[in-house]
Parts: C-alpha cells; sequence; structure tokens
C-alpha cells in the first residue's frame, strides 16, 4: 500500500507567507494608478507588468514552501515470495585449475577457462535464485554472498582468477563456509532447498576442516553437495612460467582426483558426483544439477520512500525566475479612475 | 413608460438651450417646408434630372442616361420625419480624459442633446445604450415627455464595470429590426478591430453616423510622461514613460486607429469626430446643419 507524507511538515506553514504577502499587497500596495484605454499598446515591451506575475511569485512561494516539507510516497513492498534455490558456488582456484586438458571451438584451454562460462550461464539461467560463490585454494573466502543480483555476481565470477588464494585445496574449508554462508542468508530457517556445488580439481590437500567432516555438517543441516569433478586423471598439460611469470611452454604433469572422496561427499550430503573430463560433461553435471528442487525463499519487506520535492521545486523555481524576470514591474493594485 | 427623472445640471441645460437654438436655425434655414435636420440624404426618389458638375456619381441613372445618351440623375427628397435612433456603447475604452472630462461624459452628452433635438423636432426618437453585458433599449417613439426621460437618464446613467466591454454585436441584430432608412447615430470609441460583417448590412439599410470623441491624448502622448496606468481594453496595469519608443508604439497605434474608423465609416459626411474638450451642442448643431445644407444643395 502507497502513503503519501511529509517528512518536514511544518515547512508548510512557509506557504503561509503567500496569502500574507497578497494581504500586504492589498493593505500597504495601493498605488495611484489612472485609467487609460489603449495604453498598453502605447508602452513599450517589457515595461508591462501583468498580473500573472505577481501569481507566479504566489504560486513558486507556495511550492517551494511544499517542496521544503519534502513531500514523499511509501511504497510498502510486501514480503515477495519466490520459488528457487539458495546454493553456493565452491570453486577451485587452485593452481592445478591452469591444466589445459579442455577443449573449445578446437582451442585448448584451461580448467578455470572452461568452467567459467558455464557457471556463468548456470548463473544467468536461474534468476529466481539466490546463489553466492565461494572461492577457495590453500583457503577458502567469499566471493559473493548469496544474492538475487545476477549482474553482479556474473561480474565477480569473471574477475575470479588462479593466484587470488594462496596454493592449496581445502575443500572442507570451502564447504564450511559455503553452509555458513547459506546459514546467514537463510536466517536460521531450515535449509530445504539449498545445496553446494562443489567444483574442484583435486583432493583435499589444506584447510582446517576435513572434507568428510564438512560433509556431515552439510548432512546434518541437510543441505547436499553436488560435487563435480573437473578434469581428469593422469598427465595433462600444464603451462610453464619463468621467475618474472611469463609463460614459457607447456610440460605433461600428472594429475590426480580424488573420486571416492567427492562421491562420498555427495552421498553423505544426499546430492551426485559428476566426473566432467570435458566440456560437454561439464555442461551436463551443470544441467542436471538444474534439475534439482526449487525451494521458497523470501526477501524481506521495506519500506521505500520516493522524495517529489523536485516535482514541486522545479516548477517553483522556474516560476519564482519568471516573476522577476527584467520586466517585470513591482505589481501594484490598481485604483479605478 | 415613465422613465427616471434626473435632474440635468446647468452645463447641460445650457448645453440643451443652445443645440435647440442651432436646430431652430438650422430649420428656418430651409425652405419653409418642414424637413427632418437628422437625414443628409434622403431616400424618397423625386424625379430625374440632368447630370450637372459637382452632382454625385452615385446618383446617376444608367438606364435613363443609356436611353437620352447624356448623363442623368435620380434627385431624393428628404424626409419630411425621420426615424431616429441613438446608440450609445457605453465601453470602458471611453472612461479617459486628460482634461476634466472624459470621452464618456462627451458622448453622453452627445446622446443626450440628440435625444432632446430628436424630441424638439417631434422625431421618432429611440435609444440603444450597450453597457457592459446588458442593453438599454428605448424604442422609438414621439412622445417627447418620454425621450426627454431617456435622455434625463442616460445623462445620469452610472458607468459599467472596467473589465466589461460593451459588446457591439448585440446590437446589430436590434438595428436590423428597424424600419428601413432609419438614421443611426453610432457614438461609440474608435473601433479597434476589423469592421464585423454585420456593419455593411446595417450601412445599407440605414443611414449610420459615427460619432466619436477625441482626447489629445490620442493625437500624441505627452512630454516627460511617467505614469502608471490601468488600460480597461487590455486589461493590464502598466507604466507610461515619455521616449522615443513610446512614441513610436503611440503614433503605429494611431495610424492603426485611423485606419479603422475609415474603414468603418468610409464616407466622410457619415463620420464625425468631437473634442473632449469642448461642448458637443454647438460641434453636433454644426455637424447637422452643414450635412442638411449640402443635402438640398445636391438635391
Amino acid at each position: 500500500m502507497d502513503a503519501f507524507r511529509f517528512a518536514e511538515p511544518l515547512f508548510i506553514l512557509l506557504a503561509l507567507a503567500a496569502p500574507a504577502a497578497a494581504l500586504l499587497r492589498v493593505w500597504k500596495g495601493r498605488a495611484e494608478a489612472v485609467v487609460v484605454p489603449h495604453a498598453a499598446r502605447w508602452a513599450p515591451r517589457g515595461l508591462r507588468a501583468p498580473q500573472s506575475r505577481t501569481w507566479a511569485l504566489y504560486a513558486a512561494i507556495i511550492l517551494l514552501s511544499l517542496a521544503a516539507a519534502r513531500p514523499q510516497v511509501l511504497e510498502i513492498r510486501r514480503e515477495a515470495v519466490a520459488r528457487g534455490y539458495d546454493l553456493m558456488l565452491a570453486i577451485d582456484l587452485s593452481t592445478s585449475m591452469l591444466a589445459e586438458d579442455y577443449e573449445r571451438d578446437g582451442a585448448v584451454i584451461n580448467r578455470l577457462e572452461a568452467v567459467r562460462p558455464v557457471i556463468q550461464a548456470f548463473i544467468t539461467g536461474r534468476p529466481g535464485d539466490r546463489i553466492g560463490v565461494v572461492v577457495f585454494a590453500g583457503r577458502a573466502f567469499t566471493l559473493a554472498p548469496p544474492t538475487t543480483d545476477h549482474r553482479w555476481l556474473e561480474r565477480r565470477v569473471g574477475d575470479i582468477s588462479i593466484g587470488m588464494v594462496e596454493d592449496g585445496t581445502a575443500i572442507g574449508d570451502a564447504m564450511g563456509l559455503s553452509l555458513a554462508n547459506l546459514e546467514r542468508a537463510r536466517g536460521g530457517e531450515d535449509s530445504t532447498g539449498a545445496f553446494i556445488v562443489l567444483l574442484t580439481d583435486g583432493a583435499n590437500t589444506s584447510g582446517a576442516l576435513s572434507p568428510a567432516g564438512a560433509a556431515a555438517l552439510a548432512a546434518h543441516r541437510s543441505v547436499p553437495v553436488f560435487a563435480v569433478a573437473a578434469g581428469g586423471t593422469g598427465m595433462a598439460p600444464f603451462p610453464v612460467f619463468d621467475e618474472q611469470g611469463r609463460r614459457v611452454g607447456t610440460r605433461p604433469r600428472p594429475f590426480s582426483i580424488d573420486p571416492e572422496a567427492l562421491n562420498a561427499i555427495a552421498e553423505t550430503t544426499g546430492g551426485r558426483f559428476f566426473m566432467a573430463d570435458d566440456q560437454a560433461a561439464l555442461q551436463e553435471a551443470f544441467t542436471e544439477i538444474d534439475a534439482s528442487q526449487a525451494a521458497e525463499y523470501t526477501v524481506r519487506a521495506r519500506l521505500a520512500a520516493t522524495s517529489l520535492h523536485a516535482w514541486l521545486a522545479v516548477p517553483a523555481f522556474a516560476l519564482l525566475l519568471w516573476s522577476i524576470a527584467p520586466g517585470a514591474l513591482p505589481s501594484r493594485r490598481k485604483r479605478a479612475a | 413608460m415613465t422613465g427616471p427623472r434626473a435632474t440635468l445640471d446647468p452645463g447641460a441645460r445650457e448645453s440643451l438651450r443652445r443645440m435647440r437654438l442651432q436646430l431652430r436655425r438650422a430649420r428656418a434655414a430651409g425652405t419653409g417646408q418642414h424637413q427632418s435636420i437628422f437625414r443628409g440624404r434622403g431616400v424618397e426618389f423625386d424625379e430625374i434630372a440632368r447630370h450637372g458638375f459637382g452632382d454625385d456619381i452615385r446618383d446617376v441613372d444608367w438606364n435613363v442616361t443609356a436611353r437620352r445618351g447624356e448623363l442623368h440623375r435620380k434627385v431624393f427628397r428628404a424626409d419630411r420625419e425621420a426615424r431616429v435612433i441613438v446608440v450609445l456603447a457605453d465601453d470602458p475604452a471611453l472612461r479617459f480624459g486628460s482634461g476634466v472630462r472624459s470621452r464618456r461624459d462627451a458622448l453622453l452628452e452627445a446622446a443626450a442633446l440628440l435625444l432632446m433635438a430628436g424630441a424638439v423636432q417631434r422625431e421618432q426618437t429611440g435609444l440603444i445604450h450597450i453597457r457592459g453585458d446588458g442593453v438599454e433599449h428605448v424604442p422609438p417613439s414621439r412622445a417627447r415627455g418620454r425621450i426627454l426621460a431617456a435622455a434625463a437618464s442616460l445623462s445620469a446613467a452610472p458607468a459599467g464595470p472596467l473589465d466589461t466591454p460593451a459588446r457591439l454585436d448585440t446590437v446589430f441584430p436590434l438595428l436590423m429590426t428597424q424600419p428601413l432608412g432609419s438614421t443611426v447615430f453610432w457614438l461609440a470609441d474608435s473601433p479597434s478591430e476589423a469592421p464585423p460583417r454585420a456593419l455593411g448590412a446595417l450601412r445599407r439599410r440605414h443611414h449610420v453616423t459615427a460619432v466619436r470623441v477625441l482626447d489629445p491624448w490620442d493625437e500624441a502622448l505627452p512630454q516627460a510622461l511617467d505614469a502608471m496606468a490601468y488600460d480597461p481594453v487590455a486589461g493590464r496595469l502598466v507604466r507610461l514613460q515619455d521616449g522615443p519608443e513610446a512614441r513610436a508604439a503611440h503614433e503605429r497605434w494611431r495610424e492603426r486607429r485611423e485606419r479603422l474608423w475609415r474603414e468603418w465609416w468610409p464616407e466622410v459626411s457619415d463620420r464625425m469626430n468631437l473634442n473632449v474638450q469642448s461642448g458637443a451642442a454647438a460641434a453636433l448643431a454644426d455637424f447637422l446643419h452643414l450635412r442638411s445644407r449640402a443635402a438640398k444643395r445636391a438635391a
């Protein structure tokens, strides 16, 4: 329901200046004026003092007073109920994500480059969800808490790069941080409809919380974890950099994923495990995740006040300028001869 | 109908006396037959005569001229009596006079004098007084008392509202119902708009004489003028200041006013100027007398 109010109602009293000025003009502003028919045709342009300028001045005073009282329309937005997910994307940014074992349009790309557009498309395709992002390597930190501002979120995902976090793979910490973000976003409500997408290419090597412990916690909170293993096991081309950080070549390097651990996490929490060793499999994994059950979430009601003072102040200043513009004589009260 | 009794002030009495004197003189200067002094040219056909130098070309009878091979003209006889209707457009534009009297005062005097003259001459005399949105109509009558009462009432009539112009459009239908060939005295301010279409029909039906009053300010603005003025025509308060620009504007207005005056009343003999500073009686009597004599000469 919309409501109208003046934030500073006392300023409305200033509008009384207009009738006061009119009364003063009547009381003291009488001036001799002779009746001369056709005189307006003799008076050069610019010396006329039409009554309209006086009325414009009064109107400007009243409008300015009302503008100073800060009129507002209060828009009371009801709590919006929507169907959607509350989900956290936990994205691995360890250096192993540099492994170039993906292809797109015939070009070799690394794992992060393969994952990034899929994640962005995933975000775009879910306008009703609150989505947050946790990135992790040796440590985990929140890139974005759960939000419905998906444009902003896509930009943030576009900005992530390997090396932002010290190297390592803290899967347990990432899951724990994701759970914390979900709990905070839900405000203590139950976690129905909340889940975590864990995207990693390695085994847990660091962090304070073990993946199994984090999985137990997630299961306790009924938050399924969908684990996506990016890349494959075995040898994969890996870029070689010199001391200045310039890429100088590519060298095969062994990689190993711990699918059992990831599968255990998924099973413990009621999620699923996906092995995405190519682009199509990655896309398919996210498509399947997309089929998860939707959940209700609420947006807190808020009171939006729209100020209307500009609608009054602008015409008021225009009237004021016109009423005191050059050529406007001090208006006087006519007296019939 | 009895009109309100009004006492004429000594000045008006004197004007009336002079007017009556002028009228008697005008009548005495005639052939001895009683003819109306109000008529410029009669409308009754009298005879056909040869066209001579100085005769009005409008009177040429082209049928007779064609038959006889030389110019002949129609001769009209002035009516023995005329139906006189005095129209006074009591407009706010009349309420100005740079001297003691206003244009309205002068036109009221002229209207009253014309009514009194009609009464004296026993003409059927009537009055149409337009003021603001209203019209006061005294139908033409020979009853002297009734006409004089109308004149007295008119002299005492208060001015209309300053912001309501006289509606001239109301008078045309009224005049068109009057008998053909009536003599109409049109007392008003100088026209400020182009002549309405109805004016042509009016002038074809009746003999209309326009009377206006000129003030010295109408001819030129006084020097060193600096005054606040209210223009009831425009409905605005203005500051009048002497200066080249104001004088040029005034001159443009004056030229337009004269052009419109001539457009409304093309015949010189149909328009009359009174001076606001001098009495109307002598000027009216002279105008009517001269025009009556000119009509006789033409006949």
